[in-house]
């Protein structure tokens, strides 16, 4: 292990997160996670009637809505082109990610819906949002098997990984993301791009895992921090 | 289900040139998964960033009941978003062989259409993609330089078989579907094996054993152990897949040299 370590360094540490819940007052659950620079706010609603779908459902449904405001870039310039195509890519890579972390049995004929906001982004949008809407959805008191943490990491041959890339990371070798249920041991989703041995792939997912819980810890930590709060 | 081992792949049947009027294209049958794919080429002027070559991959579902007419739009949406992805960080083999001079490349643009559904569907049109690339022959230019400095390219008047290059496809990899039913995984599954899915996890794996990309989505979580494992996996079978569909295309290649052209169906 420690051989491998060296093999493939850690370049950097994790952003420094800030996350908090119940942001929003009109929603059933809402979250503010900041990663860096980037800043996601997320709010819940349901779970209620479902109208969309006719057909009855013993389990429920989540549907996800992505916003990217215009002033995200990271380059200061407005966005206005491509925001769409970004945003439906965003819903479908959240929502898998979520869905195995509910129990949708629950809920029958009804839907959760999950809206996401990105403020700012910089660098991987995917698991910030994963990680406020997972707060948002504990916040809404929606019933989970465990909070679902996200990270990202790209590699660089020569150098190592570089734990969630910011906008700027030009040149690398492949990208992984993948999102964690720490205390089930599942992994969610897992995305990789690059042309990797599977040692690679290997190693990667520990660095990430390892990410993940970090992030998972800070998570808890907002949620009772807010408990606290209502206590008082 | 159907009498095979966990890892054993269903039988695929392969043709190429199923569609003359395209630079290449090819038609796959993996046990009731049948795909056609065709490629056309553009050829563009390198712009200030990067190297202008580039694959972009379409898949439509067709002959879908009509009743599910939103679903064949989502699931050919996700499907064209997991093909592309083989291809959204630059492959160099390939892209070499897509560059004409330093400022002209070839862009190609692939279309797969899904005729018939029976599992595996992300396999089989990674499949259609690679062969269809594997049929097309890009007409070769040459350069000139013009009065002025910039660089042109014309048509060479030699337009036959044996002088066209095929593409350098060795790192190109093909989508291996390792499907979780009850407590085993299953590698090439049916589509009656996929509705008791638990979940599915896709590997792209290439000629060279290396992981292109991963992809796991929807579904149960998976513990990192049976990622691991399944990735191995995962990338046996694609080598093993990998060598099945080299020699296939061999044996077409060896086949047509003998002339045999009404051999050709589209079908």
């Amino acid at each position: 292990e420690e051989g491998g370590e060296k093999d493939f360094p850690v370049l950097n540490t994790l952003r420094r997160k800030h996350m908090s819940v119940d942001v929003v007052d009109r929603a059933s659950g809402s979250a503010y996670v900041e990663s860096g620079r980037t800043k996601v706010v997320c709010t819940v609603h349901g779970p209620k009637t479902d109208t969309w779908s006719s057909l009855f459902s013993e389990h429920g449904r989540i549907s996800c809505f992505v916003t990217i405001s215009a002033f995200s870039g990271s380059d200061g310039e407005r966005r206005e082109e491509r925001r769409e195509e970004e945003e439906r890519a965003a819903e479908l890579g959240i929502l898998p990610a979520l869905q195995s972390a509910i129990n949708l049995l629950k809920y029958p004929k009804s839907v959760i819906e999950v809206h996401v906001s990105v403020v700012e982004a910089d660098g991987d949008l995917l698991s910030p949002c994963i990680v406020c809407a997972s707060l948002a959805l504990a916040h809404a008191g929606v019933e989970m098997y465990d909070l679902v943490a996200s990270s990202s990491l790209a590699l660089r041959r020569k150098e190592g990984f570089m734990l969630e890339p910011g906008a700027g990371l030009t040149e690398h070798d492949g990208s992984l993301s993948l999102s964690y249920m720490p205390n089930r041991r599942e992994v969610t989703q897992l995305v990789q791009v690059g042309q990797w041995e599977q040692e690679e792939v290997a190693r990667a997912m520990k660095v990430g895992l390892r990410a993940c819980r970090s992030t998972h810890a800070l998570m808890r930590l907002a949620l009772l921090q807010h408990q606290e709060k209502e206590e008082e | 289900m159907d009498g095979r081992q966990r890892l054993e792949s269903r039988n695929i049947q392969l043709k190429v040139g199923t569609v003359p009027s395209c630079y290449g294209s090819a038609s796959v049958h993996c046990g009731g998964t049948k795909a056609i794919a065709s490629v056309q080429a553009e050829l563009s002027d390198t712009g200030a960033e990067g190297s202008g070559a580039s694959v972009e991959v379409s898949v439509t579902c067709s002959n879908m009941p009509s009743s599910a007419g939103r679903q064949a739009e989502d699931m050919s949406a996700a499907l064209t978003a997991d093909a592309n992805r083989i291809f959204a960080r630059p492959i160099p083999t390939l892209i070499k062989s897509l560059m004409v001079s330093d400022r002209h490349a070839w862009k190609l643009f692939v279309d797969v259409m899904l005729v018939e559904y029976d599992g595996c569907l992300l396999d089989v049109v990674s499949i259609a993609v690679w062969a269809a690339l594997s049929d097309t022959k890009l007409p070769t230019l040459s350069t000139f330089t013009n009065a002025d400095g910039s660089v042109g390219v014309e048509l060479s008047l030699e337009m036959e078989e044996k002088n066209k290059k095929p593409l350098d496809l060795s790192s190109v990899p093909t989508y291996v579907s390792i499907t979780q039913v009850g407590k085993h995984f299953i590698a090439d599954a049916t589509a009656i094996e996929e509705a008791c899915a638990g979940c599915r996890i896709s590997y792209a794996i290439n000629a060279r054993n290396e992981v292109c990309c991963i992809h796991k989505s929807e579904g149960r979580g998976l513990k990192p152990t049976q990622i691991v494992s399944t990735m191995g996996a995962a990338t046996q079978f694609g080598s093993n897949r990998m060598k099945f569909l080299d020699k296939k295309l061999q044996d077409l290649i060896d086949k047509d040299s003998g002339d045999d052209l009404l051999d050709r169906d589209v079908l």
